[in-house]
């Protein structure tokens, strides 16, 4: 049966190679790229660190429930996450930038990673 | 009872246990069924989520819904026609790009776990040669060594707080906290930090070449079942997807070329006979009842015997692995350890 309509079964091969090669290249340059950013997309860091975090968000002083603050971002607003808390951060920080542009809930991140010191992050607008 | 090498005749072209026979090699092909069975039974395809702040601005999509239902009918009727034989490079392509599509599409839901699936799968549709199977070796490889040197990279993991803190406050490990009651602070941490770090590079190192990769795999699997226990996770998908992908690293042999004789009077090698001839069934092992005999298989022009040809047998039969996904599968129905 003829697939990839009719191509030369030499290009289809080179094609193929050429692709998976391409997508373990796309690998190294994110494991390069974790080396000078916080985040660690594509880049083999499992179990990177352990970032206890909590997110709150105040409308007008008054804290939002977990459960507001969950249906919002879509990830538990309290929790570890087991990889790098800059994928927190981003996921917080690009909500705000598509939804709430204008800044006006006050959105905090506060976490410890592997029971260092408490650090926080503030959505400003 | 005389030898049935001759067994070969397939019962159906679409038989999900069937290996052979494809564009792919028996070996490739089994791992891509064993992901895909395993995404299906721990429940990752129904769980891709709706598109939702991307991780790439074009990803953005007008109807999330919708997206979502498009993702999870895709992967599924990919992973059912994979285990149908049904162009089975073609579904191990898709189903893996849509992993990673879903994962791209999804910030919140990234996973190395996900993403090590969706790889594996990915190369093996992308499969066209020896040159193939080199760039997956070099995948797993790279995925030992990638992680392996973050940790090198990262002051905790070499200063043992790393372990230290999740042990003790994340997982809470009773055993953890007496082991390191005795010892100065942070030296357990350390020395399970050095040991992880070790081990991954170790591995990485040693699955780069192909007449270490048995001795790589036989150290790993017990490492990994290790990690899992200690952390009280099966870190998602990962521990099962690892384990399904080494296939991809042994050839698989050809039929008739594995031969294995038992004692038809003894229960066990019966017993073994009879699970292999229900759950092969393409014949890959040639069995021979011989009165008398011990357990033997040959292979490669080595013969082995005893505990070492079941292990052998048992792994040569697809029925074995499939087994295993579904034991695999066990920790995500009970809810156990799921992130």
């Amino acid at each position: 049966m003829k697939r990839w309509s009719g191509l030369p079964p030499g290009f289809r091969t080179s094609a193929r190679v050429g692709a998976a090669l391409a997508l373990l290249g796309f690998q190294l340059v994110m494991m390069t790229r974790a080396r000078f950013d916080d985040a660690r997309y594509f880049s083999w860091a499992p179990h990177d660190s352990q970032n206890e975090y909590v997110i709150e968000v105040l409308s007008e002083g008054r804290r939002l429930s977990d459960e507001v603050v969950e249906a919002r971002y879509r990830i538990p607003p309290r929790g570890v996450d087991p990889r790098a808390i800059a994928h927190v951060i981003r996921l917080v920080q690009q909500y705000e930038a598509e939804n709430d542009p204008d800044g006006s809930l006050e959105v905090k991140v506060r976490w410890r990673t592997n029971g260092g010191p408490e650090r926080s992050w503030r959505h400003v607008r | 009872m005389s030898a049935d090498g001759d067994r070969r005749i397939d019962r159906s072209a679409h038989d999900p246990w069937r290996i052979g026979g494809s564009a792919l090699p028996p070996n490739l092909l089994l791992s891509a069924k064993l992901l895909a069975v395993s995404l299906l039974l721990q429940g990752y395809v129904a769980a891709i989520p709706e598109p939702f702040l991307p991780l790439v601005s074009w990803l953005r999509v007008p109807r999330p819904d919708a997206a979502r239902a498009a993702l999870q009918v895709g992967a599924t009727v990919a992973a059912l026609l994979l285990l149908a034989n049904w162009r089975p490079r073609t579904c191990a392509l898709a189903l893996g790009a849509i992993l990673f599509l879903s994962l791209l599409a999804t910030r919140g839901d990234y996973r190395n776990s996900k993403f090590f699936v969706a790889c594996i799968l990915i190369l093996i549709g992308l499969h066209a040669g020896k040159a193939s199977l080199l760039l997956l070796r070099a995948q797993i490889v790279l995925v030992y060594l990638g992680s392996g040197l973050n940790k090198v990279l990262e002051p905790d993991w070499l200063s043992g707080r790393y372990f230290d803190h999740w042990q003790s406050e994340i997982v809470r490990n009773p055993v953890w906290q007496v082991m390191a009651d005795g010892l100065p602070p942070l030296a357990l941490g350390r020395v399970f930090g050095w040991g992880a770090i070790a081990s991954e590079l170790a591995l990485g190192v040693a699955l780069a070449f192909p007449p270490l990769t048995g001795l790589a795999i036989l150290a790993a699997v017990p490492l990994h079942t290790g990690m899992v226990a200690m952390a009280g996770t099966t870190f998602g998908i990962f521990f099962t997807a690892l384990l399904f992908a080494y296939p991809v690293l042994f050839r698989w042999p050809a039929l008739g070329e594995t031969r294995a004789r038992f004692d038809p009077a003894r229960g066990v090698h019966r017993a073994l006979h009879r699970f292999a001839e229900r759950g092969d069934h393409e014949g890959w092992v040639a069995a021979e009842a011989v009165p008398g005999s011990p357990l033997e298989l040959d292979l490669g022009g080595r013969t082995r015997s005893g505990a070492r040809a079941a292990a052998l047998w048992l792994l040569l039969t697809p029925a074995t692995w499939f087994a295993a996904a579904v034991v695999l599968a066990a920790p995500a129905w009970l809810h156990w350890g799921a992130t």
